[in-house]
């Protein structure tokens, strides 16, 4: 490691602009990460709107079969160096919803995933311990989850497509049951 | 008002309160038309929603309508079951056209065929393949396991009295 990317990551740590995609219950614990009573902008971390500008892609909760699709969406705008924190027990092992039909179990086999929080819910402080950890991480230049995806990608590309790009059932079908004739 | 009930019993339905605000009134499936569209005309108007019960055992899906009198301050369930193995119904959209939205809900989870409803496109679910997933002969758990990989003893190699301390 050079001395210049030594810089460069110590300042990275530094100013990380989140995305959080709050299509799970987990939403509800960001407010007061975000104000006055943790307040989490004095790590240099605030909330950005698009996915363009933002370095952290936080993931509240459970993730769906049609949200996951949006999640890859907006992983993917996003510019490197990036970095994805999983939120909550489902994202870990589809927690509550280990048997669902719609809900996915692991989120790092779609897209790399740096920390998971774990807890359902975690607190506020567990988040903020996590940003301390990243930031930790991303000045020790250890957080290289974007990089990962570029090398296997086609390792998360065949698990994306398992997933999203269905062409026959998942299970043996026995008899029609619901079309008339 | 004991006289709606009353109405709806000489119409050769069986009704019963519930408590003292909603009663249900259970229908055969051929006047299900014939009664929301009697109910809505005696001030039900307000349609509240359509849900379906699945009961495997009897073979039968159990449609439940229900309905809202905002002048008398009423709720009234109205129920009918239709055969399970290949289930049809008419369509209620022409009485409220909200209905629509609720049937093609309950055409993607139990895979009813609304008769008359033009809108039973895909809704919920994305590319979706198998049987409709609330029906209850649908095993989620198989199907997890299956498409998602769900394994029941990943412990991301951390132990458990690891994570517990």
């Amino acid at each position: 490691m050079s001395e210049w990317t030594e810089i460069v990551d110590y300042f990275r740590g530094r100013s990380m602009w989140m995305l959080h995609y709050c299509t799970g219950c987990g939403a509800i614990e960001l407010p007061p990460t975000m104000t006055s009573r943790w307040d989490m902008e004095r790590f240099g971390i605030t909330p950005m709107a698009t996915p363009r500008q933002a370095d952290i892609l936080l993931i509240t909760g459970y993730l769906a079969i049609k949200t996951l699709k949006r999640v890859i969406y907006t992983y993917e705008q996003m510019q490197p160096p990036k970095w994805v924190l999983g939120f909550g027990s489902c994202t870990i092992n589809g927690g509550i919803y280990w048997d669902s039909y719609n809900v996915i179990e692991r989120l790092d086999k779609y897209i790399p995933v740096d920390i998971y929080i774990a807890g359902c819910m975690p607190r506020p402080e567990a988040i903020l311990d996590s940003f301390v950890k990243l930031k930790e991480m991303v000045q020790n230049g250890e957080a290289k989850g974007y990089e990962k995806y570029v090398k296997n990608y086609e390792w998360y590309k065949a698990n994306q497509d398992k997933v999203l790009k269905r062409t026959k059932p998942v299970l043996e079908r026995i008899e029609k049951v619901t079309k008339i004739g | 008002m004991a006289d709606i009930l009353d109405e709806i019993r000489a119409m050769d339905l069986k009704a019963s309160w519930l408590n003292d605000w909603e009663f249900e009134v259970i229908v055969p499936k051929e006047r299900i038309g014939s009664v929301l569209d009697y109910l809505k005309s005696r001030t039900f108007k307000g349609f509240m929603g359509l849900s379906c019960v699945d009961w495997i055992d009897e073979g039968k899906f159990e449609l439940v309508y229900i309905l809202q009198s905002y002048d008398l301050s009423l709720e009234a369930i109205v129920k009918t079951k239709i055969p399970r193995h290949r289930p049809v119904i008419e369509s209620m959209n022409a009485i409220w056209k909200l209905c629509e939205v609720y049937e093609r809900e309950m055409h993607e989870f139990f895979g009813i065929e609304f008769v008359g409803n033009p809108n039973l496109r895909p809704f919920f679910l994305e590319n979706w393949l198998d049987t409709p997933p609330l029906r209850k002969d649908f095993d989620t758990l198989a199907f997890s396991e299956e498409l998602f990989e769900f394994k029941e003893d990943e412990t991301h190699g951390i132990n458990p009295p690891e994570r517990i301390e």
